[in-house]
Order: C-alpha cells, then sequence, then structure tokens
C-alpha cells in the first residue's frame, strides 16, 4: 500500500467470552481523514475499536498503527483515545486539569512528574474544549456531558496524530457539540485522522470522509457518507443544506504535514 | 508529657506509628481510587497466615508476612485480571484462607490462637530496634514508589484503559499497587494490628477527600491525618493506658467525623456560589 496509513484492521475476527463479535472487518484510515465507524448498539462498533488499539486481542487478521503492527507499536504518545465512559471520576476527588494533564503520560518518563508546559497544553486544549474555568473544578462536580469534554481534552492534550473515540460526544449539548466540531476540523486540517464510534451520523455529520457501517461484526457499508443507506443515516443533521458533500475529496489527506 | 520520650520503647513506638502514618495513607489513596478499599483488609488476613508460618518455623514473623502477603496480593490481582473474578469476590477468598490458614498453622506449631493477638491488634511499645530497621526500610520503599510514581499510578486507577492506550503498562502497576500494599499491610502490623490496618490505608483518605478537589491535596492531606492520629494514638494511650492500635483508629474516625460535616457545608457553599 502505497499511501500511508495511521490506522489499518486487516480482517479481524475478535471474540468477547468465546462468543465471536466482530468478524472479516477491514477498516483504514488515513492521516488527514475523518472516519465514522457507524452502527446500531451490539453490532460491534467498540469490539473494533478497542481492538485497534490493543484493549482486546484480535483472533485473526491484523491491526497496524502508522504502519507498524500492533504489538511492536510503541507511540503511543501519537494516539489520542477517548473511552467509552459513563464519566471521568473516580474513588478519589481530581481536578479537571489533573485528569487532561493525565492525557500527556506517554510522554515522559518514569518519575518525571508534570511540568509546566504539561500544564499550559492542559489549559489549551481545555479552552477548546469550552472549560477553561472549570481547570481547579472537581470532575465528580462536573455534568455528565462536561465530563465527556474533559475525557476530549484528555485525548487532545498529548498533540495525537491518530484520535480514536469511542460515542465521545453522548450527552454533550448541542451548542458544545459545535465547538469539537470545529475542533475536529482543525485537527484533520492539520492532518490529524480520526477514528469517530457513533451510532448516528449526528451533528459531526459534516466532517464525515468516509463511514464504514456495522451490522452484527460485519462490515455493510464502507464509503461515503452519501451513499449510506437511507434507515443508517441516522435521524440526524444529515442533509443540513442539502448537499452532504464531504469537506474534502475523500480517501486523501488533504494537504500538509502528516508527520 | 515529654517523659514518654525517656523511655526507649516509647521512642521506638513514634517512630514506627510515624512511618505507618506516612506510608499507609500512602497507597491507600490508590486503593480507595480503584475502589478497592477492603484489599488491605483482605491482605491483612493473608499475613496472618505468614506470621504463622513464622511462629512455625522459627524465622523472623515480620519476614515471612511480607512474603505471604505479597503472594496473596499478587494472587488477588490475577485472579481480578485474568478470570474475571470480581474484586470483592477474590477478596473474599483471601479472607478465609487467610484466617483458616494462620490458625491451623498456628496450632500446629503448638501454641494457641492468643499467641497471634499480638499481629492482630498490634503490639506497638514491644517494637524492638530490629523490628524498626525493617518497617523503616519497607515504609521507604513504599514511599519512594507512591509518591515518586504518582502520575503513573494516577492514571492506571483514574482510567485503566485509557492509560493502556498511552502506553502505560497498566497491568504491571496494578501488581506493583497490591504488592506495595501487602508490603504497608506488614509495616502497619505491628503498629494498629492486621484486623485494623486497612483502617489506616482509608479512613485519612476518606477524611482527607471531605475536604478536597484534587488528587494531590487528597494524597498530601491524608498522610499528614494519618500521621497525625498515629503519634496522637500512641501518646493517648500511653497517657489513658488504652491498647495503642485501637486508640489510632479510633482518632482517626474521630477525624472523619468531623470532617464530614465540615465537608458537606464546604461543598454546599462551592455549589451555591458556582452555579
Amino acid at each position: 500500500m502505497s499511501l500511508p496509513t495511521a490506522l489499518r484492521a486487516d480482517d479481524i475476527d475478535v471474540s468477547l467470552a468465546g462468543r465471536p463479535v466482530v468478524r472479516g472487518v477491514e477498516l483504514t484510515v488515513r492521516p488527514g481523514e475523518f472516519v465514522t465507524l457507524l452502527g446500531a448498539n451490539g453490532s460491534g462498533k467498540s469490539t473494533v475499536v478497542r481492538a485497534c488499539v490493543g484493549l482486546l486481542p484480535c483472533e485473526s487478521g491484523s491491526v497496524h498503527l502508522f504502519d507498524t503492527t500492533l504489538d511492536r507499536y510503541d507511540r503511543w504518545d501519537r494516539i489520542g483515545f477517548v473511552p467509552q465512559r459513563s464519566g471521568a471520576a473516580s474513588g478519589v476527588p481530581a481536578t479537571v486539569s489533573e485528569v487532561v494533564v493525565s492525557g500527556r503520560l506517554g510522554r515522559r518518563r518514569l518519575f518525571g512528574w508534570p511540568t509546566g508546559s504539561d500544564r499550559r497544553a492542559a489549559g489549551e486544549r481545555l479552552a477548546q474544549v469550552g472549560l477553561a474555568d472549570r481547570a481547579t473544578a472537581a470532575v465528580s462536580q462536573l455534568s455528565g456531558g462536561q465530563q465527556q469534554r474533559v475525557l476530549i481534552a484528555r485525548a487532545l492534550v498529548g498533540d495525537p496524530d491518530l484520535l480514536v473515540m469511542d460515542e465521545p460526544v453522548a450527552g454533550v449539548d448541542a451548542g458544545s457539540q459545535a465547538a469539537l466540531a470545529e475542533v475536529f476540523a482543525g485537527l484533520v486540517a492539520d492532518g490529524t485522522a480520526v477514528l469517530l464510534v457513533a451510532h448516528e451520523l449526528g451533528p459531526l455529520a459534516s466532517l464525515v470522509d468516509r463511514v464504514v457501517l456495522l451490522r452484527e461484526g460485519r462490515v455493510a457499508y464502507a464509503g461515503a457518507p452519501t451513499g449510506l443507506p437511507a434507515a443508517d443515516a441516522g435521524d440526524s443533521d444529515h442533509h443540513p443544506h442539502g448537499d452532504p458533500a464531504p469537506v474534502r475529496p475523500r480517501g486523501l489527506p488533504s494537504q500538509g504535514p502528516w508527520r | 508529657m515529654l517523659q514518654l520520650l525517656d523511655y526507649d520503647f516509647m521512642r521506638r513506638a513514634l517512630l514506627a506509628a510515624f512511618l505507618t502514618g506516612l506510608a499507609a495513607p500512602s497507597i491507600g489513596t490508590y486503593l480507595v481510587q480503584r475502589r478497592l478499599a477492603l484489599l488491605g483488609d483482605g491482605i491483612g488476613h493473608i499475613a496472618l497466615t505468614g506470621v504463622a508460618l513464622g511462629l512455625l518455623t522459627g524465622r523472623a514473623p515480620l519476614l515471612t508476612a511480607v512474603l505471604v502477603a505479597v503472594v496473596g496480593a499478587l494472587v488477588i490481582e490475577l485472579l481480578r485480571t485474568y478470570t474475571g473474578t470480581s474484586g470483592d469476590v477474590a477478596l473474599a477468598l483471601l479472607f478465609y484462607g487467610g484466617i483458616a490458614g494462620g490458625v491451623l498453622l498456628v496450632g500446629l506449631a503448638g501454641e494457641s490462637a492468643a499467641s497471634l493477638n499480638a499481629y492482630l491488634f498490634g503490639a506497638i511499645t514491644t517494637v524492638s530496634a530490629g523490628d524498626l530497621q525493617i518497617v523503616a526500610g519497607l515504609a521507604g520503599v513504599v514511599l519512594l514508589l507512591a509518591v515518586g510514581l504518582w502520575p503513573q499510578l494516577f492514571a492506571v486507577c483514574q482510567d485503566e484503559e485509557h492509560a493502556r492506550v498511552s502506553g502505560v503498562p497498566a497491568r504491571a502497576y496494578g501488581l506493583l499497587i497490591a504488592v506495595l500494599a501487602a508490603v504497608t499491610v506488614t509495616v502497619s502490623m505491628r503498629t494498629v494490628g492486621l484486623l485494623l490496618v486497612s483502617a489506616l490505608m482509608v479512613v485519612p483518605v476518606a477524611t482527607a477527600q471531605q475536604l478536597t478537589r484534587s488528587f494531590r491535596t487528597t494524597f498530601g492531606l491524608a498522610m499528614v491525618l494519618g500521621v497525625a492520629a498515629s503519634l496522637a494514638g500512641v501518646v493517648t494511650s500511653f497517657a489513658a493506658n488504652t491498647a495503642p492500635g485501637p486508640t489510632i483508629v479510633l482518632i482517626a474516625l474521630a477525624g472523619f467525623a468531623v470532617a464530614a460535616p465540615v465537608g458537606a457545608l464546604l461543598t454546599r457553599n462551592h455549589e451555591g456560589a458556582v452555579p
């Protein structure tokens, strides 16, 4: 394959508790490309993503991150990950800033404590997700949608080249979703590869270059959002202006440095 | 009051209390963050088997307790990780195995179960100079790792999956936390005893988080509260002629009883100020 890929899954099978959940899935995300993995609940989309970042083993097939096989991959500082979660809180209080700073761990040595530049980066990302004024608040005091935005800031704070997000905007209000769409558009324009898991195209529809639709663990459709079977496009503002064309030619990095 | 420093055994007791009060909440913070507050208790029960093994073989119970507690802690963590056994079931298995093994081995050693009392409830005034060296060495290791590795340990306890995708070997850190908890249990064994050790790991953390919003403040304040309760407990037990271990734990709990309503007020005011 001549073009570089940020993420490539070839014919992967994944089982959960002995039950095959994902079968023969192919998935490619290139630098500067925004790919959405769509599917109903239980279609296996979270499982695919978790296998792609090494949280679940593949029974067969292979996953490459930046053209390196998963078991040899060690540049985790290039990956930003938003796991599917109900919240960002844990058993002990933590501030919003502390949680976001932990997203730069991949860049730090053992016994290396967070530095001023870590905290500055966290402040900038918090401003982008609209939470600049909540940096010193306890995450547990935030609403579900705000906690979700904290997790997005944590994924962005390491300046990732590949951003993998599992239903990141669940519970996020419409205004914030629009602001996030702008942030993601900027990242993609700078060459970041984005893989988004969602159950409908929703508010980020205008960013999507390519859709991979899963049904019962298999790819049911892969291609431009325009070709998506109508029943699977979701309720949404998929055709806001009657012009659902992606913002850029699909399948190709738009421009510039993708590192 | 200063006259208690005239006694060698009291100086050793205060030093042991200080080290325990510092080390126990430091690792306890991570246990609470992982929602494994009772892990220390389970390891305490296992350590009892280690103590009995020491009595049976004529070796120092402190050392056999460390070894058996570390093995037990690793077994819990591996059960949790690889068999999907839930944390509380894994703990229950340890509780019963540890107590049964301890009492059985003590019987084999030809001693009554009563000889375990010093380990179950602590016997801080009988800490020897040799004990103190072991306690100081182990507490030093726990503190160095719990404080020095806090960014990694915080990330693993906060969100294990995210930590793994950041390239942090989360399973190794999970094992490290379990081992450090086991070492801390043994360090605290002589101070508050195996049945109360978990209290010193968890209660100062619970008290601190009534008043704090950040992880770092919680972590630091819990250690301050742990030291305060430990020293105050030893001094009070000397003055009032009470058992040191339970005195320390009750003072720590009194701290929680004071902090909880204050924390509730703080939270309410804070929410009033920032809608």
